[in-house]
């Protein structure tokens, strides 16, 4: 099992990931984040490639970073596009075999297993400088697999795919948490981790922000409590409404009496209830704002 | 259903004058190199040998009169267009001009294309030809700053310490023969640089084409010169075409002792080294709207 | 024995040296020798008057070129490319990311380049020797056998440590092509000429020891660069650079990052 325990890294004065904990299980654990969410620093972290900054990544009690024992039982897919170009998918794949300490014979033998495993099928006798970004996405994953690792760590493993294939590696990847690997699969696509494992680990600013299955984790950030800023021509009538609802937590006024925040802990409670009353009275709404812009792009992801 | 043509036309764009569009390009060029120190050391270094000839005019302006001095002093070379050619093409200036050359040539555009940075350039409305203008001045201000700079600098010591605005009317060729040396030399330069650039997607590698090239191309000349003896086989040796272009520019005489360059021979290599660094650009610019 | 993912690498790193635009452009700069040398027969059988014997010739193009000028110049092309090219073409990871110490990578791509590139040479060498020598007559390649065996051995020493030199520059430094080329070109050239202990600090003065040629006109060259150390001197001057070099390009690799990461990424 790898296990990342309070791991922080920083680039100069970029926090990459800052202090995160997590173990990653038999089976398909999906590492969801928009954009510079850190999964990339967090994957290259257990794969032995970065040394954090502070913390330990290991695998089985063995430190990861360059360290040949640890590397073993580890198969990485990276997510940018790179590779020796003038050699075939499969020389590739059986290149990397190799180093892995498989034998010529076991390494090519390995190396059509992965490929086609992944589903490439005769187009990894081509050259890779030859190959479509989805088929190269392919020769990427059967690397990973071609020393037949417990551990698969997969970058963002789809991009670049077209439907089809898109479903192949799907399922191949299901299948490999089936057959009892741990596999940590990265992306920032709700949908296309759930189609894959309903486990998530969820990254947001380098932090580790929410952990478990989809329907916990939508249900947990639904139901932490929310800032809404919210200014209208009535606001001590609006409060005096507010404080009644179960959904609301506390309310707190502005200095100027116009404007209140208030603790919102059911989103979709408040807004139904906040429509039905200014239906019902003239309290002059004027803005309306969700101050935790974090969290609700989060929840956007979640229920994208 | 219909079925429509599916040829591609090639983008044939109305050439515009080269407008003022290559400017923040070429300022992205040259200002980064100014913030490191270790360029700025490079520059430095290249100033040493002229602070020889700063030194000469001092002695021959402020002891030549001095009688415990005067032997000494006439037994020093003077300030002339021979001590500029020397100090142009010497070869610790030349291999400085050399390594500036590729630090800075060398990822003109290969750094744009690695970074793919090209396609973005060139699909807004900067044109190739004002692409590689701003390119092409960058490495030519570099240039200028190790061979024009050094000279003008020589030449205001001069002035300034003998007091004589007449010194410079005497030799004025020092400097429009510099200024004809480094557009004619560190031009073709430029060129060649933009080419080999433009050849290669990593800086490196562009960096060792032109070493090998160059070095080759004076070893080669050197290996066949001793069997032969025959003195045109320089002709294919750029530092010894520099060197030999920098005596015609400044009108002094030839300092190689056994192989003479005839002026044709000059002016038809650097004439050549252009044209071809030219078609190679022509070919890898003209034809498409963007390289990949 | 030695490991399959070692044998894997070096196997693999020779093959991208020879298989290559790269590869094309050394197999250009060995064969100029011989065409110098041919270009002498020529020259001779036509009759024309020439400053030199085939013995002059060989010694030159030994001394000035393969050590003075090829050795450098492939060295830094391959050597600071070794590693420099898996970071600039982001498959750094894919290696780090195997179960083998990062050293053997190191060394493994080390030893590839010195063999291909000693190998090349040799060839060059060989080939001169046997084209510049054979002018003088039968004989003559017979008496310059021990000559040619000095060669030999000096040239693959020179390899190896100018290899590691550049090896390790590629990994310690952002611009190794400038340092390589302000050492390889600057340092060595400038300094194995200068009087006293600091010419010591250079691997041409080492080298132009262990060379056997001594004869005119590079004698002059020979002595003021040879004089001052013995061959046994000059042999573990060069094994320690190389052994220094190797093991600090190790200390290196061994501490180096390799991030996957884009900059779009993740």
């Amino acid at each position: 099992m790898i296990r990342v325990q309070s791991v922080s890294k920083w680039y100069g004065l970029v926090v990459g990931v800052n202090r995160i904990s997590l173990s990653v299980e038999p089976g398909v654990t999906g590492l969801l984040g928009v954009n510079g969410a850190g999964k990339s620093t967090l994957l290259n972290l257990m794969a032995g490639l970065l040394r954090p900054s502070s913390g330990t990544v290991d695998l089985d009690g063995k430190p990861m970073f360059a360290n040949p024992e640890a590397l073993k039982s580890l198969g990485y897919c990276p997510s940018p596009d790179h590779f020796y170009e003038d050699v075939t998918g499969l020389e590739f794949v059986a290149y990397l075999g190799r180093l892995s300490g498989l034998s010529p014979a076991q390494a090519r033998e390995r190396a059509v297993e992965a490929c086609r495993e992944v589903a490439l099928g005769e187009e990894a006798g081509k050259k890779v400088r030859a190959m479509s970004k989805g088929m190269r996405q392919k020769v990427k994953m059967a690397q990973a697999l071609v020393h037949d690792p417990p551990v698969l760590l997969l970058d963002e493993p789809l991009n670049g795919m077209d439907p089809p294939s898109r479903a192949q590696a799907i399922e191949a990847i299901r299948r490999w948490g089936q057959q009892g690997k741990s596999v940590l699969v990265s992306s920032h696509m709700l949908h296309e981790v759930e189609a894959m494992t309903s486990r998530i680990l969820l990254l947001h600013h380098g932090k580790l922000l929410a952990s478990g299955e989809v329907p916990q984790v939508r249900q947990a950030i639904a139901s932490r409590p929310m800032n809404v800023f919210v200014r209208c021509a009535d606001a001590r009538n609006l409060a005096a409404a507010l404080i009644t609802w179960p959904c609301v937590q506390s309310v707190s006024f502005g200095t100027e009496g116009k404007a209140l925040t208030t603790e919102v802990t059911d989103m979709g409670d408040f807004r139904v209830r906040l429509g039905d009353l200014m239906a019902d009275r003239e309290l002059g709404l004027e803005i309306l704002n969700p101050l935790d812009d974090n969290l609700s792009a989060v929840f956007s992801y979640l229920v994208a | 259903m219909p079925v429509y043509e599916q040829g591609y036309e090639a983008y044939e764009g109305r050439r515009n004058s080269l407008g003022s569009r290559w400017k923040p390009l070429f300022r992205e060029e040259i200002l980064p190199y100014f913030n490191k120190r270790r360029f700025v050391f490079l520059l430095v270094l290249a100033l040493l040998p002229w602070l020889y000839g700063v030194a000469l005019t001092f002695l021959h302006t402020q002891l030549g009169d001095a009688d415990w001095a005067k032997d000494l002093v006439t037994k020093l070379p003077v300030v002339d267009e021979t001590l500029v050619a020397k100090l142009l093409t010497n070869g610790y200036d030349l291999f400085l001009l050399f390594i500036v050359a590729i630090w800075v040539g060398s990822g003109l555009v290969a750094r744009d294309r690695k970074d793919m940075t090209l396609d973005v350039f060139l699909g807004r409305a900067v044109t190739s030809v004002q692409y590689l203008w701003a390119k092409g001045a960058a490495l030519g201000v570099f240039l200028l700053l190790f061979s024009f700079l050094p000279t003008l600098i020589l030449v205001i010591f001069q002035v300034g310490l003998t007091g004589q605005a007449g010194w410079l009317l005497d030799h004025v060729r020092v400097l429009w023969g510099t200024l004809l040396y480094t557009a004619i030399g560190p031009g073709a330069l430029v060129l060649f640089m933009l080419a080999l650039s433009s050849m290669a997607r990593s800086p490196r590698v562009v960096g060792l084409a032109f070493i090998a090239l160059v070095f080759f191309g004076d070893m080669a000349c050197g290996v066949v010169y001793a069997i032969t003896k025959v003195s045109a086989v320089w002709f294919f040796s750029l530092s010894r075409e520099l060197t030999a272009l920098a005596s015609l520019c400044l009108g002094a005489p030839p300092p190689f002792a056994s192989a003479d360059l005839h002026p044709a021979l000059v002016a038809l290599f650097f004439a050549g080294l252009a044209t071809a660094s030219l078609a190679v650009l022509w070919a890898r610019f003209s034809r498409r709207g963007v390289l990949r | 024995m030695i490991e399959g993912p070692v044998r894997a690498i070096f196997g693999f790193t020779a093959r991208g040296m020879t298989c290559s635009v790269k590869g094309w452009l050394f197999g250009l700069l060995l064969v100029l020798p011989w065409a110098a040398a041919l270009l002498l027969r020529l020259l001779i059988w036509k009759g024309v008057q020439v400053p030199m014997g085939g013995v002059t010739l060989y010694g030159i193009l030994v001394l000035a070129y393969v050590t003075g000028f090829l050795v450098p110049i492939a060295t830094l092309f391959f050597g600071t490319s070794l590693v420099a090219d898996e970071v600039e073409g982001g498959t750094l990871p894919y290696l780090f990311g195997r179960p083998l110490r990062r050293e053997k990578i190191f060394l493994a791509k080390v030893a590839a380049m010195t063999v291909v590139l000693a190998a090349g040479c040799w060839l060059s060498i060989l080939g001169t020797y046997l084209l510049s020598l054979s002018l003088d007559g039968a004989g003559a390649l017979g008496r310059g056998a021990g000559t040619l065996l000095g060669d030999l051995a000096t040239t693959a020493l020179a390899v190896a440590a100018y290899g590691a030199l550049f090896a390790f520059l590629g990994l310690a430094m952002k611009k190794p092509l400038f340092w390589g080329l302000i050492i390889g070109f600057g340092w060595e050239n400038l300094v194995a000429w200068l009087p006293g202990f600091l010419k010591r600090l250079t691997l041409l003065f080492h080298l132009h020891t262990l060379l056997p040629h001594s004869a005119a006109p590079q004698g002059v060259v020979q002595q003021m660069l040879a004089s001052s150390e013995s061959r046994i001197t000059a042999l573990a001057f060069l094994l320690g650079y190389t052994a220094l070099f190797l093991g600090l390009g190790c200390v290196l690799i061994r501490r180096m990052e390799a991030s996957a990461a884009e900059r779009e990424g993740g």
